[in-house]
């Protein structure tokens, strides 16, 4: 009888809960101080047998290095292999796929955490002949000898604790994953528009609604810093180099009370957790070339990272289009150091710079530039395991070349914030905070101009130089009542600008209640105001004096998040928004003449109502992918007019695969598709516009597949390097909007990434 | 506040003056760096421009009235167009456009301002003529009832649903025989290439801190014309008079659309046929052909775009567009 070779690898994997910054802890030790928050972490530990079958055709010992991310429903988030030679990395990855643990735990909530974890194959020894037992005697498994042995633990440097879950309400986006999306290109921010609410102006752009609120309503912050804007002009990339960011919150409506004076949807991203050991990645592409390094000093005391983004478009532009200038830049930097091991100082600065010109009879004409800047201190103080106080100070410098004007908006801008964490008992966690912001904002007068030119005197009365003082307290209450969540909160503001005041407070409220095994209910309600806004987010450019007063919204939503086979999860919402004097410039455009009403405040009501699916499995397990759907219907009113909104997509739809083919190949491929917008008759001839319907015609529906490729190759213990082919719209769809045909807009990206 | 006193209790001296320093000294560095930073957008380095002032007069047929050689005296009472969203276009530099128009009774004065352009080079001038939208600027002694009635829904044979780009009235006498004309014009008309001579070079030559100031001159009596060239038409008014089928009086357009254009041919004048480019007419028209079957269609198609004439003797290539647009086409 064949005795079955089940020679099998031990896994080995050495999960130190020991945070390697700030607590300075150098000697591993099971929990520790988590240097963000101040509270206790425990490592993720692994259930079940962790056997790993010896690969079929391999020869002789191996030792493969994993890194894995560990959610923190106890899933494997992402796993790859730091070294090792095939198969067995190969197989090492496909079998950690379907590990599960018990997931780290910060303070006793869940969190994500990376560990790294090494596994040895040893060759099977060949067992010796015995004679068939008699029939009915003796063990009929034929069962061989095991050989495996024990395996010599590796001393893990890091453990990389993330962030929390998204508040009820929020999806989060975790760049491991984001990194296997086709028409992401690796970018977190990217990934946005695939999810459910998000509904875009037009494909590959970075301007969307999210459940109907307009682009200009959707704030961005790292780390709490206000952002201006996510991307880079000309479809490029986002201005954070993504190696920075360790996830993207999107909250569509319904946002905890820490975020305000945005009355749309909050995109909200965490940078990664400081790592003292040396590190880096980088990416050379067609258009661009990033790196990122970070390093520890003063004995793990200290953390230094730098990153950034030089795109050379320009230099090949004047290869093929030589009166044209497209160029941007970002810049990444963070400093971080222990004074003790309750005080923490970090210093966060990042910046972009944008510029499209052409140049005509030999004078370069800037038709749009941008650029801002962020240096943000912050002080982490832990009082005790349970109570963390953050104070920080930003500053910042916004500046815009207004195309169509042409002249230079600039915003000079500093703040402060506190943040106060007390975990009163197990089940009461107390949050508090406030924020005082100051936007000195001024606009050149615009050169060469036309005093009669009612779009010159429109934007000399909208966006007059002025200061803006902003002042805000927020607190909420995390109770945890047996499987009840809630968050009740509130926040209240004093808004100030060119010395004309308005004061709002936003109640919030935000549940999730264990119903049943692997389902949960989520609610969320919420009030949020915002001061009038541009119909697209441009630095140093904001509509002054409260013009027109506060844009105020009230959002609801109601869903069901359920865990299913497969790792998969699935998550049903509905929600319900109103927005009551609203700036939607875009939303009450009426057909072919956006141009005409940019610089007017037109402000509307409106509404959005919809349902969104979202069925996920992640996509860096061997088959991962989703489906996301939203159908819903934005209408807004001016007057007794009542009309669709000039961007309602009713269905709007993105379908994701990632597949890994082995030997460390993988690709994928997403399908998006969603309904033309309203067509909306011109005014005739200069006329008072015919009345906008709630039904009229729509512009032909949409649709675009990515796909991506990549290959990686193991180098050394801890480097890799990836090829990687991505296009968006591979089909070079054209769109129609608003009857112009549009595009087609394809972006590919072919390129290099790796890390060490 | 239990939490502030132990808060300051345990923060020592050497501890806060350690915090106090970096984060100065952070303070510092990030401020220098913000400030070194600011100029990443560029400023305006371009030289300065020149200027071209676009101005709107009447002819002298306008403000004095005139003749026709079949002896009726035309007088104009009013002429109202909306006209504007100049600008430069070609080879040349162009610093601004005026994307506005301004509705102006042409009559009332002189050299009113269109509108201020500014740039560098050989420039190929554009402007439109079209029914108003709600931002339109009012001229000298332009009501904004003026505007409103220019921008009441109406319809005729060439635009079916539009605004008013042009209203034109007048009266004509003959002896004892007095016609009133009252004509609303609704196309929307787009001028380019604007030229002094056919075959000359652009028509706007802008040099650095250079101001130039051009006139376009409305011509009313364009649609008394026998031919579409200017130079060699002559003025008359018989053809209308003789539209007045009813006798009342006053001369619609509908009724010139009644008189075939072959009942108005006078040897070589109100010439038949499609009219797509006539080397010897003083306009260049682009895009499709046009019949021409009647006197309203010889009257609406072919001689009201030649009302704006570019220098006094000048011409543009004319683009028409028609009905439903908001602005000119």
């Amino acid at each position: 009888m064949l005795v079955a070779c089940s020679a099998c690898a031990l896994v080995v994997g050495l999960v130190l809960g020991a945070e390697s910054v700030a607590y300075a802890q150098s000697t591993p030790s099971p929990a520790a101080a988590d240097p963000i928050k101040g509270v206790p972490v425990m490592p993720p530990r692994q259930r079940g047998s962790a056997e790993v079958a010896y690969p079929a055709g391999a020869t002789g010992d191996g030792i493969v290095v994993l890194i894995v991310l560990v959610d923190a429903d106890g899933t494997v988030g992402d796993v790859n292999a730091a070294s090792g030679d095939e198969p067995f990395a190969g197989a090492a990855v496909a079998a950690a796929r379907a590990w599960t643990f018990d997931p780290a735990t910060r303070d006793g909530a869940p969190v994500a955490a990376r560990i790294k974890m090494e596994i040895v194959f040893h060759a099977p020894k060949p067992v010796p002949h015995e004679p068939a037992p008699a029939p009915g005697a003796g063990d009929p498994s034929g069962a061989s000898a095991s050989t495996g042995t024990g395996a010599v633990p590796v001393a893990v440097d890091e453990v990389d604790i993330r962030g929390l879950r998204a508040a009820p309400g929020g999806t989060s986006l975790g760049r491991a994953e984001v990194r296997q999306l086709p028409g992401a290109f690796g970018d977190p921010f990217r990934a946005l528009d695939a999810l459910p609410g998000v509904t875009p102006i037009v494909s590959g752009l970075p301007f969307f609604y999210v459940r109907g609120a307009p682009p200009g309503n959707v704030g961005y912050f790292l780390d709490g810093v206000r952002v201006p804007y996510l991307f880079h002009v000309g479809a490029g990339p986002s201005v954070i180099h993504p190696g920075m960011v360790e996830q993207v919150d999107l909250y569509p409506g319904g946002y905890p009370a820490r975020f305000g004076r945005y009355a749309g949807g909050i995109v909200s991203a965490e940078t990664t957790t400081p790592r003292t050991d040396t590190h880096g990645e980088g990416n050379i592409r067609l258009f661009d070339v990033g790196a990122l390094v970070e390093t520890g000093f003063a004995d793990g005391k200290g953390t230094a990272l730098v990153a950034g983004r030089y795109s050379y478009t320009a230099a090949l532009l004047s290869i093929i289009a030589k009166d044209t200038t497209l160029d941007y830049r970002d810049f990444e930097a963070r400093v971080t150091y222990d004074l003790t091991p309750d005080d923490k100082l970090t210093m966060l600065s990042f910046g972009a710079y944008d510029l499209v010109g052409q140049t005509a009879a030999g004078i370069e004409n800037v038709l749009f530039a941008s650029e801002f800047y962020r240096l943000d201190l912050r002080w982490d103080h832990r009082f005790s395991p349970r109570t963390h106080v953050r104070v920080a100070f930003t500053g910042g410098f916004d500046q815009s070349h207004i195309p169509g004007q042409p002249r230079n908006s600039r915003d000079t801008l500093g703040g402060a914030r506190v943040e106060l964490t007390h975990q009163a008992s197990d089940h009461v966690l107390f949050r508090a905070g406030g924020d005082a912001t100051l936007d000195h904002l001024t606009a050149d007068t615009r050169p060469y101009s036309d005093p009669d030119d009612p779009n010159t005197i429109r934007f000399n009365s909208l966006f007059p130089p002025r200061d803006d003082v902003n002042m805000g307290v927020w607190a909420d209450v995390k109770l945890v009542l047996g499987p009840w969540e809630v968050i009740p909160g509130a926040r209240f503001d004093v808004y100030n600008s060119g010395g004309t005041t308005a004061v709002a407070v936003d109640p919030r409220i935000a549940s999730r209640l264990h119903v049943a095994k692997d389902v949960h209910v989520i609610h969320t309600f919420g009030l949020a105001h915002q001061p009038p806004s541009f119909l697209i987010p441009i630095p140093g450019l904001a509509i002054g004096n409260l013009k027109g007063g506060l844009q105020e919204s009230i959002q609801s939503s109601a869903g069901v998040e359920i865990d299913l086979p497969e790792q998969t999860t699935a998550t049903f919402t509905v929600f319900d928004n109103i927005f009551l004097n609203m700036s939607d410039t875009l939303g009450v455009s009426q057909g072919g003449d956006v141009g005409d009403q940019v610089f007017k405040d037109q402000r509307s009501q409106g509404s959005a109502i919809g349902g969104e699916v979202y069925i996920k499995r992640k996509l860096t397990k061997r088959l991962g992918g989703y489906l996301s759907y939203t159908l819903s219907r934005s209408v807004r009113t001016v007057g007794t007019e009542r009309f669709l909104s000039a961007f309602d997509r009713p269905h709007v739809a993105n379908v994701a695969a990632a597949y890994d083919l082995g030997k460390l190949w993988r690709a994928g491929t997403r399908f998006t598709i969603y309904s033309g917008t309203p067509v909306i008759a011109p005014g005739g001839g200069g006329l008072i516009p015919p009345p906008r319907s709630l039904s009229p015609d729509r512009d032909p529906l949409f649709y675009r597949l990515d796909l991506r490729l990549e290959k990686r190759w193991n180098l050394g213990k801890t480097a890799w390097l990836s090829f990687v082919a991505e296009m968006l719209n591979v089909t070079l769809h054209k769109e129609v909007l608003q009857g112009q045909t549009i595009g087609p807009v394809s972006i590919p990206s072919v390129g290099l990434e790796g890390a060490f | 506040m239990r939490l502030v006193r132990r808060f300051i209790r345990r923060t020592s001296t050497r501890r806060t003056v350690a915090l106090v320093a970096i984060a100065g000294a952070a303070t510092a560095l990030g401020a220098a760096g913000l400030t070194a930073l600011d100029a990443c957008v560029p400023a305006d380095t371009r030289p300065v421009p020149g200027s071209l002032l676009l101005t709107v007069s009447p002819s002298p047929a306008v403000t004095q009235g005139v003749t026709t050689v079949d002896g009726w005296n035309v007088t104009f009472e009013r002429l109202v167009v909306n006209m504007g969203q100049a600008s430069l276009g070609g080879s040349c530099n162009s610093y601004s456009e005026a994307d506005y128009t301004r509705v102006l009774d042409v009559t009332s004065q002189p050299g009113q301002k269109l509108s201020i352009l500014y740039g560098i080079g050989q420039c190929d001038l554009r402007f439109r003529v079209a029914p108003p939208t709600v931002d339109a600027v009012l001229g000298e002694n332009v009501s904004q009832a003026d505007v409103d009635t220019l921008r009441t829904p109406g319809g005729d044979a060439y635009v079916p649903l539009g605004g008013i780009s042009i209203d034109l009235a007048g009266a004509a006498v003959r002896g004892a025989v007095t016609k009133h004309f009252h004509l609303l014009f609704r196309p929307r008309v787009r001028y380019g290439n604007c030229r002094l001579e056919e075959d000359a070079g652009p028509g706007v030559d802008l040099v650095s801190s250079g101001a130039l100031t051009y006139d376009i001159r409305m011509e009313g009596e364009a649609v008394l014309r026998d031919d579409v060239d200017a130079a060699t038409a002559s003025l008359r008014f018989d053809p209308f008079a003789n539209a007045d089928k009813d006798g009342d009086g006053n001369v619609t357009l509908d009724e010139l659309r009644q008189v075939p254009i072959g009942d108005v041919r006078d040897g070589g004048a109100f010439e038949a046929g499609t009219y797509v480019f006539d080397d010897d007419a003083g306009i260049f028209r682009q895009g499709r052909a046009i019949p021409i079957t009647t006197f309203g269609d010889y009257v609406y198609e072919l001689l009201l775009p030649t009302l704006p004439r570019f220098r006094d003797t000048g011409n543009c290539t004319v683009g028409i567009g028609r009905g439903g647009g908001g602005g000119p086409g």
